[in-house]
């Protein structure tokens, strides 16, 4: 039986002529997991809050939506809050309290549950979701994840039967998004959960659901299994980049059918193809041998009896090339960034920015024309109430940008989506010229089509003669724009390779049409290079 | 095996008020000393902070203290020198050694308390009185350091995007104008989804109840009793005339009694309680490992 089913929705927001969602039609079964996709404004948000009565926006609907077979609206207040939960994208501001614990009993308390209750359910709660060992913890002191999985514990704590999840790891990085995701599986497969979740990120969520669907500009157009989604969705909208690998190399080949999702499936996939040509021709990476930046053993620390995050770093980066750092977590990749940009000191070693020793760069003048930091959160970029004024504020001249935002010039920078907030924060950095751009975490919150987009916009910048440093957990990212990559290892860059080798040696920090290929072809790296390379070998008969 | 600070807030606020209100209500001298001595025990003892600087302000106010009374009151009979013509006497010194170490101690206790009493503990206590009260003070504790840290990034940020490339005061002083209000948009901007958090998870339901994980044992009670017992003795000593002592015309304490013996011992007790049961924790910690 199905738990929610909406019928025929349709709604307005007061003062639009057009309505945010319209007639959407869809139910979904007990212990199933969907997936809502679409780009941008395209009503998932809406649609996701009208199903929880709490946040449901103001505004005219028409239609019905039944839970567990009962008008939604004429569900008890206790039981609205308590069997329907949601979990918001601001991992930060959807946290209340200072203490991990009180934010985790929050729902509990507002149901007035008696304490020997809440006692037991935060107990076990806790337990589950591995936030025993931060359970007395003040909040602001966890990671984004921890954040994120400590807001859907506090939802759990009701035992909800419907997990609603609007984007919830826009703000974190893909390893930590790949954790949260896998909990949320975990739930719904354990505990025979219903979840609705929306989401950019889709490669790995895809496999793991039971429903996708797809929603463009209102209304909902596809939904159904994925492989059948997949099948029917048109390859050039924005949405068919975000799909697994395996389903994008299978439509690349022009097949027709059921597509695989997963990597084996795509393995198999290839398997029947030839292999009389291992590896594409590729033009051997060149560089002028002059170096943008320098670094030579450096080490920082934060504290005086804290531990060393850079131990030694020591890279090169030349002129007019993309130079990408990855690795885990925590690794010291975000701290290296600032320590080039001088807002952190190390104390020892040597940085030098154009062959000019950091030091000597007198009253800011590193930062004019010369060097600019695009930080992790790029809200803290935005200081005006409108788009336009804020590329007044860093003097861009929108016309010189490698990308168009005019359509967002009056908006307020808060109420972006997050590509589109970094595409404006990348342009305010641009407003100061830099010869250098170092980018922390370029691709937060983008989906894959902007992605590509990013990795354009950073060669386009590139042949104008900028030299890019990307900080980035994101390895799909860094294959589709870098030079050369680097692996980055307690404090220091493990190796340093261009990409198509790179990846090729690696099986856990690669991308999935790398380890698709491997094995069979060499220096494969994008799903389009696989294409290539599978459709020159052709088909075993 | 419980120290004071391990024990239920309450008994832990109510330490603190009986223990600085008895300094401050009878300042008798022996009283004082004893507060002085304990309060800079327990504070030594108390883990955390930077204890140099505090001991430098404190020690410095105690002598600025003592040394003012003298000059400005001139009352007492026993002359020591004069100073423009001004007598400055014995009695005035005494008074004024007496008061600032009043004082002192009394920054001693106040500054161990904001050290022991860590905010989940306020909240507990807030959350006796009211609800709401404790959420509000859980919400402000966590969003103050929120607030200064974003306004930390975005003043890094903006300073690594070249936008503080002036040096001149005057374009430094217009963009933290222009960062504090960014931060107020921040602010409710994340209120928003705050609020919404909240009314989602049921806040507006009107049955709160409230979850302490804090419990009145058999510790706290007995502690409770026994520090009541003990200031109900310095009390009542004080009320019998047996902590008596004056300072002016002449400075002198009248012969003890037992009343006033036993408000002494009852007041050093009290004050000397956190660091017994600190050291009866530890002897019992060495007993038991010793038996293995």
């Amino acid at each position: 039986m199905a738990l929610v089913e909406i019928r025929d929705l349709t709604f307005t927001y007061p003062g639009c002529s057009a309505p945010a969602v319209s007639g959407v039609s869809l139910s979904l079964e007990r212990g199933s997991l969907g997936v809502l996709a679409g780009s941008t404004g395209s009503g998932k948000s809406t649609l996701l809050r009208l199903l929880k009565r709490e946040l449901s926006p103001l505004g005219e609907m028409t239609g019905k939506v039944l839970f567990d077979g009962e008008d939604l609206s004429k569900l008890s207040d206790r039981d609205s809050v308590c069997r329907i939960g949601f979990v918001m994208q601001n991992v930060d501001a959807q946290i209340v309290c200072d203490k991990v614990w009180h934010e985790l009993v929050f729902t509990l308390e507002s149901v007035g549950a008696k304490s020997s209750f809440i006692a037991f359910r935060a107990a076990e709660t806790a337990s589950y979701f591995g936030i025993d060992r931060w359970f007395e913890r003040d909040t602001a002191t966890l990671s984004g994840v921890q954040k994120q999985l400590l807001n859907l514990a506090a939802v759990m704590m009701s035992e909800p039967e419907l997990l609603i999840l609007d984007e919830p790891t826009a703000q974190l990085d893909p390893i930590a998004a790949s954790e949260f995701i896998r909990t949320v599986k975990k739930l719904c497969d354990e505990l025979g959960l219903t979840v609705l979740i929306a989401e950019h990120r889709l490669g790995e969520l895809i496999p793991l659901c039971d429903r996708l669907m797809i929603m463009e500009k209102g209304r909902l157009i596809h939904s159904g299994s994925p492989a059948k989604v997949i099948a029917e969705l048109d390859d050039k909208s924005p949405i068919a980049y975000s799909m697994p690998a395996a389903a994008r190399l299978f439509k690349a080949l022009g097949l027709k059918g059921q597509p695989p999702l997963t990597v084996s499936g795509g393995r198999a996939l290839i398997a029947e193809y030839n292999d009389s040509f291992t590896e594409n021709e590729r033009e051997s990476c060149t560089h002028s041998g002059e170096k943008a930046l320098e670094v030579k053993n450096v080490y920082f620390r934060y504290e005086r009896n804290g531990s060393d995050v850079l131990k030694g770093l020591s890279l090169d980066v030349y002129k007019g090339e993309i130079f990408c750092i990855v690795g885990a977590n925590g690794c010291g990749k975000s701290t290296a960034a600032k320590c080039i940009s001088a807002l952190l000191k190390p104390y020892s070693g040597q940085i030098r920015v154009f062959g000019k020793r950091l030091k000597d760069y007198k009253s800011r003048s590193l930062y004019t024309q010369c060097l600019t930091l695009l930080p992790q959160d790029v809200t803290t970029c935005f200081v005006r109430e409108t788009v336009r004024a804020e590329l007044e504020d860093s003097g861009t001249d929108m016309t010189s940008l490698p990308f168009d935002i005019s359509g967002l010039l009056d908006k307020h920078p808060y109420d972006l989506s997050g590509g589109e907030q970094q595409l404006l924060a990348l342009a305010k950095a641009l407003g100061s010229k830099p010869r250098l751009l170092i980018l922390d975490e370029a691709t937060k919150g983008m989906d894959d089509h902007l992605k590509r987009r990013t990795a354009e916009i950073l060669k386009e910048l590139k042949s104008r003669g900028v030299t890019v440093l990307t900080v980035t957990h994101d390895i799909e990212f860094a294959a589709l724009c870098a030079d050369r990559c680097a692996m980055f290892f307690g404090g220091e860059a493990v190796s340093v390779l261009p990409p198509n080798e790179f990846f090729d040696r690696g099986s856990f920090y690669t991308t999935n049409a790398a380890r698709i290929a491997r094995g069979k072809y060499k220096g494969v790296v994008t799903v389009e290079e696989l294409a290539t390379l599978a459709q020159k070998n052709g088909r075993r008969q | 095996m419980k120290t004071l600070e391990g024990a239920n807030p309450v008994a832990l606020l109510l330490f603190f008020v009986y223990v600085t209100g008895l300094a401050m209500f009878i300042p008798f001298p022996f009283l004082i000393a004893a507060s002085l001595i304990c309060g800079m025990g327990y504070y030594y003892l108390t883990p955390g902070d930077k204890k140099g600087s505090f001991t430098a302000f404190a020690w410095l106010l105690f002598l600025a203290l003592t040394i003012a009374n003298p000059i400005i009151s001139h009352k007492g009979e026993t002359v020591l020198l004069f100073i423009n013509g001004r007598p400055i006497t014995l009695e005035s010194f005494y008074f004024g050694l007496n008061s600032s170490a009043m004082i002192l101690s009394a920054l001693y206790w106040f500054k161990t308390l904001t050290l022991v009493m860590s905010s989940d503990k306020l909240i507990y206590l807030t959350s006796l009185l009211s609800k709401n009260l404790s959420l509000i003070i859980s919400m402000t504790v966590r969003f103050v350091p929120l607030f200064s840290r974003q306004r930390r990034s975005i003043k890094q940020t903006q300073l690594a995007m070249g936008r503080y490339n002036d040096d001149s005061l005057t374009a430094d002083i217009r963009s933290n104008i222009r960062v504090f209000s960014i931060l107020i948009t921040w602010a409710l901007e994340g209120g928003i989804t705050s609020a919404d958090s909240m009314e989602a998870r049921g806040f507006s339901l009107g049955r709160r109840s409230c979850f302490r994980r804090e419990k009145m044992g058999l510790f706290d009670i007995s502690l409770v009793m026994i520090m009541s017992t003990l200031f109900g003795v310095c009390v009542y000593s004080r009320l019998s005339g047996g902590l008596s002592y004056s300072f002016y015309p002449r400075a002198g304490i009248a012969p003890l009694g037992i009343s006033g013996a036993a408000g002494v011992v009852a007041y050093t007790l009290l004050a000397a309680l956190p660091m017994i049961l600190k050291a009866e924790v530890s002897l019992k910690w060495r007993l038991l490992r010793s038996g293995i």
